[in-house]
């Protein structure tokens, strides 16, 4: 399938800096150092990242929905050409919900558990647009079509209990959708799902993005999952963005070590047999001081210099990884 | 060989359980039932490392604590080196009991929060009596054979990472000299650059101590690498049986099928996941559990971690 060269396409999210910092006794400490993103209209990029590596935290700070406890440090979040770090809260709400939507884990935080599915629908599509009420009926009707549930029309008086984790993820992504956003942030929505369901929840998600032209933030942990959707792909570690290309430079060239020694974790459907490939060692605490190349004492190829100074960012056009060796 | 077929089996395991009952069917002492697991035989080899996957429902967790006799079932027989387990009594069954440990999922509610790592071990070899010096000497074993280092054993569980977490479960069980390890999802809490540590891990002792180890996994791939057999669940049945390589290569249960399709593949699964949708493959439908029943109220204390 041929797309049109990501770098030459206008962008939709710039991210540019992003230091995040979680507050330990007195002073602030940076969790997110310094990550970088773009996301082109219509474009599905992917942020991998072992738990603690930030990419949930950068995504919650495109909404500004930071938890407690935490800020942006500095950066900028540009979307669609207003930066978003510092707008003021009442033209952030105009944004969020509408223009950039999000998606979660588990939908039964995010979905209303007394008010049924129909009726959320309709209230977001009441808010958020010039929408009658006939309108809008037929419109969840749609809606729920779109992302694949059967007799919408009965679905819509269900609650979230009666519907299965898969039927819940899509009810979420209805309701995400139903503003008709320009970016779809989608953080981890399949981890807590059987494989199978993920199988058609990724299906769904791939082919509504595809009729809806939405581009879409897909945090994942599960690079093959990433693989199978993304046109790009951003791995994170230890808070910052470590390789970032397509998805097909980073499975077939990849420059980061940390990168290629996560894909050989990856355990495959193949006859291998023997001991599993593991990354040694843990990654480090969140907020810890770190000197060097974050991923150095894990890393298989680490030298001295790794050890004691922060390595360079090194580029080639559509490419960057952050190691001493990249070149 | 004859003793050895007749290590550890399962014959014809059934559980069910009974959902409400409604007014008149508690008269008449009816009541709508379903069955967790349903009509389950198994034989597994002394020194095997047997893997049983399937998703969330299809009963794999029930089996689990079915064989570590957390439950009794409803039906069928356990048998361990040829004699019925349920029959077992005083000193048997308090052997039996040691002989057979699991390891459980989630670290973090399967280990005391208020009592240090030395602690939990101590307590451990305690129940099999050892105590004083060749407790403190063993307790250093059984962290050497996990891989955790000894200054650990002062931390709290919730000092640990979770795969140290889960290398203190491992320990705890192996305190018992089990001959069977029943290991329910223990990886899948954790990162992918880290669970093969616990997997290899796995492994180790079942190639260094002989141990036969039962490991239950949704993940199909982990399964497939270490086990020498595999058994696939759906609907509380087992639907296929086999080595690692029959299984992925030459699966003949439909189910087994669609979930080996459904593994997400990277690079070379691209471009296919829409038509995964419109082809409307389907899981089989689970049990017709209503959400919350079964769950809560008729699993028993052990539910909150099936």
């Amino acid at each position: 399938m041929m797309r049109p060269e990501p770098l030459l396409r206008p962008e939709l999210l710039r991210i540019d800096g992003l230091h995040i910092a979680f507050k330990a006794g007195r002073e602030w400490r940076d969790v997110v150092r310094g990550v970088d993103l773009r996301v082109a209209p219509g474009e599905v990029v992917g942020l991998v990242g072992e738990s603690g590596s930030g990419k949930s935290l950068t995504a919650l700070a495109i909404l500004q929905v930071l938890p407690a406890g935490a800020r942006i440090s500095s950066g900028r979040i540009v979307f669609d050409g207003t930066d978003l770090v510092g707008l003021p809260q009442r033209a952030m709400n105009e944004r969020r919900g509408r223009d950039i939507a999000m998606i979660f884990q588990d939908p039964l935080t995010a979905l209303n558990p007394v008010i049924p599915i129909g009726r959320q629908i309709y209230d977001s599509l009441r808010t958020h647009q010039a929408i009658g009420h006939k309108a809008a009926l037929a419109r969840i009707e749609e809606l729920l079509a779109l992302v694949g549930i059967r007799h919408p029309r009965e679905r819509m008086r269900a609650y979230p209990h009666e519907l299965s984790g898969g039927m819940r993820q899509r009810v979420m992504t209805a309701l995400a959708v139903s503003s008709n956003p320009k970016l779809l942030i989608a953080d981890e929505p399949t981890t807590a799902l059987d494989v199978t369901v993920q199988a058609q929840v990724i299906g769904m998600l791939d082919r509504i993005r595809r009729d809806l032209g939405i581009a879409v933030l897909f945090i994942s942990h599960n690079l093959d999952l990433i693989a199978e959707i993304c046109d790009r792909v951003s791995v994170m570690y230890a808070g910052k963005v470590v390789e970032s290309s397509s998805v097909e430079t980073v499975f077939e060239a990849p420059r980061h070590p940390y990168t290629r020694q996560l894909l050989r974790c990856i355990p495959r459907l193949d006859a291998s047999t023997g001991p599993m490939p593991t990354i040694p060692g843990l990654p480090p605490r969140f907020g810890a001081d770190l000197v060097g190349c974050p991923f150095a004492p894990r890393c298989d190829g680490a030298r001295d210099l790794c050890r004691t100074s922060e390595p360079p960012t090194w580029r080639e056009p559509g490419h960057l990884a952050v190691c001493w060796d990249a070149a | 060989m004859g003793q050895d077929e007749r290590f550890f089996e399962l014959q014809d395991i059934r559980k069910e359980y009974v959902l409400r009952r409604s007014l008149l069917q508690r008269f008449t002492r009816s009541a709508p039932r379903v069955a967790a697991v349903d009509g389950v035989s198994l034989s597994i080899e002394r020194g095997a490392i047997f893997g049983l996957v399937g998703e969330s429902g299809c009963g794999k967790s029930t089996l689990a604590q079915i064989i570590v006799r957390l439950i009794e079932p409803t039906a069928g027989k356990v048998i361990y080196r040829g004699a019925d387990v349920a029959r077992l009594k005083g000193e048997e069954q308090h052997a039996f009991r040691h002989a057979v440990q699991m390891v459980f999922q989630d670290t973090g509610s399967s280990l005391n929060p208020r009592k240090r790592i030395r602690r939990v071990l101590a307590e451990a070899l305690k129940a099999r009596g050892v105590t004083g010096a060749p407790a403190t000497g063993e307790i250093e074993t059984l962290m050497h054979q996990v891989g955790l280092d000894t200054p650990l054993l002062r931390r709290f569980p919730h000092e640990l990472s979770g795969g140290q977490r889960q290398r203190v479960g491992i320990a705890r069980a192996l305190a018992m000299k089990p001959e069977v390890l029943v290991a329910d999802e223990p990886v899948s809490a954790l990162d992918v650059s880290l669970q093969g540590q616990i997997i290899n891990l796995l492994r180790d002792l079942n190639r260094d101590l002989g141990l036969t180890i039962i490991l239950i996994s949704h993940d199909l791939a982990v399964v497939a690498r270490v086990c020498t057999q595999i058994g696939v669940m759906n609907a509380g049945k087992i639907v296929e049986r086999g080595s690692p390589r029959q299984v992925l290569f030459h699966p003949v249960d439909p189910y087994t099928r669609m979930l080996i399709a459904s593994v997400p593949r990277g690079l070379a699964g691209r471009n296919r996941r829409p038509a995964i949708e419109e082809t409307g493959i389907r899981p089989a439908p689970q049990l017709a559990l209503p959400p919350l029943e079964v769950t809560n109220a008729d699993t028993g204390p052990l539910s909150s971690r099936a």
